[in-house]
């Protein structure tokens, strides 16, 4: 077998003069969805170097600003699931990294990671969706904040050039009312409990007092090329109280913007079945008296 | 590419190539074989170590990524005697092929360390990423109740 080139720089500094000329390059983080690619022949050993970001610290850990919450590329979703900054801010965000992968994958898979992979059914991006955070981009020449959306092309494509590193995930806080609370949670199905890699998923944030939502963001993950902010679901549930007939009216909103496809996890039948239940369960949990 | 790391309580050095495994490091370059590749993809459980006092899969890490770590295998475990979790497993019958046992304990003594008294949810949890194809997990989980049994007694 033929292996990547291998580099370890030790600092950002570092890592822009150690770059080999005319290779691909794939950072390495935890590695959970990178070797997997290696081993299934998904990325061309040869004309490849791996680039192990570990040692780069000060990627690495959660920070509250004055308008957002930053959280390192390097941050781990034990770490993310652990943060009460983030139980304060993202709960949905929370609730997806506790279901992430298992205790183990958990430990070791980065946030970074999970945008950079840019999988349709990657369990932090709904969230990040939903909370219109933005990615930080750097290359040799500085760095930019990328709408998260827009750092996609299409399953496992990111719009990021060759040799430029997410260094950060950074999430708006809501302003809330006196009297309001934030909720938020993330649902997935997938084919048995533990380690599921989402067939469909769905992450609803909110800021709420019991029923009468005063703003919610819904995104949707698996049943679709990128991952599906609903935004009409905000215009129908603002300023009002949940009832059955406006949830029904989400759901209609749901139908109408999912596009799953059949691929090896699943069918494009189901996931368009079991994303409005998905979503139902999701605000009936979070959104209640 | 030279490594230094602490395994099982010890300091140790190699000179290992840059794309061998933990897995394939611990195992053929140390001999220790009680960590096992059942998968080599993540998804069963039974490479798991301890790396820096957190439950990892050691097939999805590089040997090189240990420099500077922490590391314990299976083979800790029993250093002095079989542990109270692998006496459970042996008294409720918890293993049969062994395969996936050291997987199971590793994720098992984590758990401990963490908490004396984990809940049914928080076992269920530390068992999820682990698969077994033999006893069914019904054993293993009633080994890890018996375990918690007797650290709160």
């Amino acid at each position: 077998m033929i292996y990547p080139e291998y580099i370890q720089p030790v600092s950002l500094t570092d890592l822009w003069g150690k770059f080999p000329q005319d290779k691909k390059i794939y950072f390495l983080a935890g590695g959970t969805d990178l070797f997997n690619y290696l081993r299934d022949g998904l990325i061309d050993a040869s004309s490849s170097c791996f680039v192990d970001i570990s040692l780069l610290k000060q990627l690495d850990g959660i920070t509250e600003e004055s308008e957002n919450i930053r959280i390192g590329a390097l941050t781990t979703f034990s770490t993310i699931s652990e943060s009460g900054l983030l139980k304060k801010y993202c709960p949905d965000l929370v609730a997806a990294a506790k279901v992430l992968g298992t205790p183990q994958i958990a430990n070791r898979a980065t946030i970074g990671g999970n945008i950079g992979n840019a999988s349709p059914a990657g369990d932090a991006l709904p969230s990040l969706a939903a909370h219109f955070a933005k990615a930080e981009v750097a290359n040799s020449k500085g760095s930019r904040l990328l709408n998260i959306s827009d750092v996609f092309a299409g399953p496992k494509k990111t719009t990021l050039a060759n040799g430029e590193i997410i260094t950060a995930v950074v999430i708006p806080k809501i302003k809330v009312k006196a009297g309001f609370t934030v909720v938020g949670t993330f649902k997935k199905i997938g084919g048995r409990k533990s380690h599921i890699i989402a067939k469909a998923s769905v992450a609803v944030f909110a800021v709420v007092k019991n029923k009468s939502v005063d703003y919610i963001s819904v995104a949707l993950g698996a049943v679709g090329p990128k991952i599906i902010e609903v935004r009409n679901i905000s215009k129908i549930l603002s300023g009002k109280k949940v009832s059955p007939e406006l949830t029904e009216k989400c759901k209609d909103e749901i139908r109408k913007i999912a596009s799953p496809i059949d691929d090896f996890r699943s069918t494009a039948e189901y996931r368009q079945e079991v994303i409005c239940p998905l979503f139902e369960q999701a605000l009936n949990e979070i959104v209640k008296d | 590419m030279k490594i230094k790391f602490k395994l099982n309580g010890e300091l140790k050095t190699a000179e290992i190539v840059s794309y061998m495994t933990l897995l394939e490091v611990l195992r053929d370059t140390f001999g220790l074989t009680g960590t096992k590749c059942g998968c080599g993809n993540g998804e069963c459980g039974a490479c798991t170590v301890i790396m820096n006092g957190h439950p990892v899969r050691s097939c999805l890490i590089l040997g090189v990524e240990a420099d500077g770590s922490e590391i314990f295998t299976i083979e800790s475990v029993s250093a002095n005697g079989l542990s109270d979790l692998q006496k459970a497993f042996l008294e409720e019958g918890a293993v049969q092929c062994g395969f996936c046992t050291p997987g199971f304990i590793m994720a098992g003594e984590a758990l401990f360390k963490r908490t004396q008294n984990p809940t049914d949810e928080e076992i269920k949890i530390a068992l999820g990423g682990h698969l077994c194809r033999c006893t069914g997990y019904d054993a293993i989980f009633k080994a890890f109740k018996k375990v918690k049994v007797k650290k709160t007694l």
